[in-house]
């Protein structure tokens, strides 16, 4: 047999009232990886987070951490999760370092020489004396991700950690989750609408959907092949004829980037096909390459609705 | 299976917890200000009336009698106040997903506000105490209850007694914390704990009244009996130790405290206590933490 799975639901459902916020949604999380849980706002994430760290019941299925059920063993599951759920919370009138210990004392103490370890390593050990009320956002929110890593846990579960970041602030928070990856003691379930984000720091990816899992898989399982999209710059006057021969010709959708630059989803067709199809209707090519396909548009394609996702 | 010694860790863990927030909160530091606030003009006035009708105490011991028998109907709802923002405190801070997310249970949560609301209700009854025998050792002296320069009573035995009956109001008030607790745990905003707090606490109060005031009696085979019904409200079941200590200074001893009214007294707020921590104990298990 093997070691218990950091994260394994299954079945669960969850409904308040007549609206149903999860629909049978099961996860498998393997033992240090970076678990992306996808999905636009009101798709169903932080319901699930809820349930899987056993703060509302599922209306159905069941939730095993390490493999202990989170009803029925609730202590010994939750004793080596760290977690923050939808944003940092603390007493505002109490300093970064109270808080800290505060929170750390619940789980049986904390030394003082860990929490400075942990300011360090969020940044903040110049504020700890402060209280949290006049942190910024941003403070909190490393402030909220140093207290889920206080007792050193073997899963890290982070709801929306760089929401509401300027691009520096979710550039060392994205920086943080891959030195947890790296140290490879630590699972992190960590969810998110920033694809971008999670593209670059996420081993396997989970995408939801009103509530629905659509996808599931490792990065490149999602993603394909390195050659999954065609990069094409023509004429800015001819890019409409473009597109349309090349919906015409290959069956497919290209989309306008912008003026003069497209995009076509390569499956099948290799970027000489394409070159030659142009030429051959006297469109010029002054620039063509070959990528992979963005989680944002294996997202798009998924769910058809980029509205809330960046 | 919970182990009790875990579960007693975990409790004790909690209770040093709330008393750490609890002590830099400034909403629960001027609830208590504002007990001693109250304490220290009220005995002040108290012995300028004494004066002014040129009636005095036979001792210290009578003036903090008569003084925690006045303050402590007003102290009362301050403190419980305070108890109904317990668990409103962590969820409009959204503190209590980080308490639940650790290894602590629901009950055991739940145990440990309980026991801090019974340690908020504790300081209460100490400081009234405090100030009313600090009051009534300056103004008349802590000896012996006298009369006429008569010792009727060794100081000793009054304080005694007074444990005693102190014991009785804390059970009493102790049925009070469990409301504000039970409140507690259903609120999600400071302002809905202690607007609903304070509507069950007047009805509660008011309901020894009501049904005599309705002409509502029971009768059991003889007489009608208002006093059955009157015990439905119990949050001034408190004065009812007071008023059986009152006699002392008339020279009274007590010669047992398991009389008809504190029986009733003990049954009654032992009832409500036992149900109120049901009803929140069933609350908190099932509520959805959806903060």
């Amino acid at each position: 047999m093997g070691a218990a799975l950091p994260v394994e639901a299954v079945g669960l459902h969850k409904r308040f009232g007549q609206r149903t916020a999860v629909e049978d949604l099961s996860l498998r999380v393997e033992e240090g990886k970076v678990y992306g849980f996808l999905g636009p706002n009101g798709a169903g994430k932080t319901t699930t987070i809820r349930m899987l760290l056993g703060l509302i019941t599922p209306s159905q299925g069941s939730v095993r951490i390490f493999g202990r059920d989170i009803r029925k063993d609730f202590k010994r599951a939750v004793s080596q999760v760290g977690a923050m759920v939808e944003g940092p919370a603390f007493y505002p009138f109490l300093s970064a370092r109270k808080n800290l210990r505060l929170f750390g004392r619940l789980s049986g103490g904390i030394a003082e020489g860990r929490i400075d370890e942990v300011l360090a390593q969020v940044g903040l050990s110049a504020r700890a004396e402060q209280k949290v009320a006049g942190f910024s956002h941003g403070m909190k929110q490393r402030l909220g991700i140093g207290l889920a890593l206080l007792e050193e846990p073997r899963l890290l579960v982070l709801d929306e950690p760089t929401n509401g970041l300027d691009p520096q602030g979710t550039r060392q928070i994205r920086e943080m989750v891959r030195a947890i990856r790296d140290d490879g003691r630590t699972t992190v379930f960590l969810s998110s609408h920033l694809l971008g984000e999670m593209e670059r720091i996420c081993d396997r990816v989970a995408i939801l959907s009103r509530g629905r899992m659509l996808r599931e898989g490792s990065l490149d399982e999602l993603l394909g092949s390195d050659a999954g999209v065609i990069q094409l710059e023509v004429d800015l006057e001819r890019d409409a004829v473009a597109l349309d021969l090349l919906a015409a010709r290959f069956g497919a959708t290209p989309r306008l980037v912008r003026r003069g630059h497209l995009e076509l989803e390569a499956e099948g067709i290799g970027p000489a096909e394409v070159n030659r199809a142009l030429h051959s209707e006297g469109i010029a090519v002054h620039g063509l390459g070959a990528r992979r396909r963005t989680l944002e548009q294996v997202f798009v394609a998924l769910t058809g609705d980029a509205s809330d996702i960046q | 299976m919970t182990d009790p010694l875990d579960f007693g860790r975990t409790v004790a863990r909690l209770v040093r917890a709330d008393v750490t927030k609890l002590s830099h909160y400034w909403v629960v530091l001027i609830g208590f200000c504002a007990i001693f606030v109250l304490a220290v003009p009220g005995t002040m006035l108290f012995h300028w009336a004494e004066q002014a009708a040129n009636v005095a105490s036979n001792s210290g011991y009578d003036f903090a009698l008569s003084v925690v028998n006045r303050l402590v109907d007003a102290a009362t709802p301050i403190v419980y106040v305070l108890i109904c923002i317990l668990f409103a405190i962590d969820v409009s801070n959204s503190t209590l997903k980080c308490i639940l997310t650790r290894p602590v249970t629901r009950m055991e949560l739940l145990c440990s506000k309980y026991v801090t609301a019974l340690g908020m209700v504790l300081l209460m009854v100490t400081m009234l105490w405090v100030v009313a025998l600090g009051a009534g050792a300056f103004y008349h002296g802590l000896g012996d209850l006298t009369e006429n320069d008569y010792v009727i009573f060794e100081g000793s035995y009054v304080l005694g007694q007074f444990a005693i009956g102190t014991g009785f109001v804390l059970l009493c008030l102790s049925a009070v914390a469990a409301l504000g607790v039970t409140v507690s745990t259903f609120s999600s905003t400071m302002g809905g704990a202690i607007i609903i707090g304070m509507i069950l606490f007047f009805f509660f109060d008011m309901a020894s009244v009501i049904p005599a005031s309705l002409g509502f009696t029971l009768s059991l085979g003889g007489e009608p009996l208002h006093v059955p019904l009157s015990t439905l409200g119990f949050t001034n079941q408190l004065l009812v130790p007071l008023d059986l200590l009152g006699d002392l200074p008339t020279g009274i001893p007590i010669r047992t405290w398991w009389t008809p009214e504190i029986l009733r007294m003990v049954v009654t707020c032992t009832t409500y206590f036992w149900i109120f921590f049901a009803i929140s104990a069933v609350g908190i298990r099932r509520r959805d933490f959806t903060l």
